[in-house]
């Protein structure tokens, strides 16, 4: 069966190559490959590359990838997902990216809020890390809101469009985690 | 591709198959297992893998893993290495061990220096970076007599005989390399 994450103003669920349109639409402006491995410029052939490719990463069960729908319109705004889940060591990464149009709503907030659920609740995970490009602010305040800790700024670790970026690296527990909502 | 690093008591030097012996030796003591990926418990087999392994690895050009051969007896007593070498990113992790019988006599940081030295210069990297599973002071404070800065600690990145281990996270730039 599906996966199928239910908030408020959004739900998370897999996509599929119907999503292709509205993925490219909110995934092709230059902000959103600013500070994220999201290629630029953005065609319609990256998001089928993409829908296809999560296919067989999910096979391999490194990854759980979901759409962020939004509830009123059907449209796939940005994508969430938790990557390198170590099972041995009962953790993994998140990641994520939210159309520039969508952004100050809470909806970023709420869909890592439905994950972290999912990871800590279904998955029996004791640790999500996650990690942000300084100086990608907007990032890191959302972390710091959903509960994770800043735990380490790895310096020059990451080479992106012709520069060396700082890596800041969050970390948030399981007894960190605050069912209650976002 | 041979490497050989020529330290005063000992040289780095790229394993070859006939180290299984010794590296099987050294690293079965679970003294180095016990905040080191080295598994526990380590089989003979597991020497000869990790020499193989390594081998498909530098050619690839992701990893440069080093015996550390005492001149005096021509002994492998310990293994550093740059792994994860990043091309894009010119970034390497480095990691080591050391037999126990060798503790303490400055061993592992000559081998330290020399390969760090060997990344920056002849590799050209422009980071390199070590963690260390806490409570292995022994390990972080060699780091920091080396010159690596402290940059944080993730929490409960590893299970380990029953337990959660934070790593603590230590890097050098090129820049700081003296």
């Amino acid at each position: 069966m599906d996966l199928r994450l239910e908030g408020k103003q959004i739900v998370l669920r897999p996509v599929h190559r119907s999503d292709a349109g509205s993925i490219c639409a909110n995934a092709k402006d230059r902000e959103i490959g600013r500070f994220t491995h999201v290629p630029h410029p953005y065609q319609i052939k990256n998001a089928y590359d993409f829908i296809k490719g999560v296919r067989r990463w999910e096979r391999q069960k490194q990854v759980v990838l979901l759409g962020i729908e939004n509830r009123e319109t059907g449209e796939i705004v940005g994508i969430i997902n938790l990557f390198h889940i170590d099972r041995k060591n009962r953790r993994a990464e998140v990641g994520y990216w939210l159309g520039k149009k969508h952004w100050g709503r809470g909806i970023m907030s709420e869909a890592l809020h439905l994950m972290l659920d999912y990871a800590f609740r279904e998955m029996k995970l004791v640790r999500v890390s996650a990690k942000v490009f300084h100086p990608n602010t907007a990032s890191a305040m959302l972390l710091e809101k959903a509960g994770f800790k800043l735990e380490a700024r790895l310096r020059k670790i990451a080479f992106h469009h012709r520069h060396w970026y700082d890596d800041l690296c969050y970390g948030i527990l399981r007894e960190e985690f605050r069912r209650g909502g976002v | 591709m041979k490497v050989v690093l020529e330290g005063k008591r000992f040289r780095l030097r790229t394993l070859v198959r006939a180290d299984a012996d010794t590296v099987y030796k050294y690293a079965k003591d679970p003294a180095i297992s016990r905040y080191t990926f080295v598994p526990r418990p380590y089989p003979k087999k597991c020497a000869y893998d990790f020499i193989r392994r390594n081998h498909i690895k530098a050619r690839k050009g992701l990893n440069i893993v080093l015996g550390i051969e005492l001149k005096e007896t021509g002994e492998i007593i310990g293994l550093v290495g740059l792994e994860q070498i990043n091309k894009r990113s010119k970034n390497a992790e480095l990691g080591y061990w050391l037999a126990k019988k060798y503790w303490g006599n400055g061993y592992i940081c000559e081998a330290v220096r020399l390969t760090v030295k060997y990344g920056f210069r002849k590799m050209k990297l422009v980071r390199i970076y070590a963690r260390v599973m806490h409570p292995n002071i022994a390990s972080a404070r060699l780091l920091e007599k080396v010159g690596f800065t402290y940059e944080g600690r993730m929490r409960k990145v590893t299970f380990k005989n029953g337990r959660w281990l934070d790593d603590l996270r230590y890097g050098m730039l090129r820049e700081e390399f003296i």
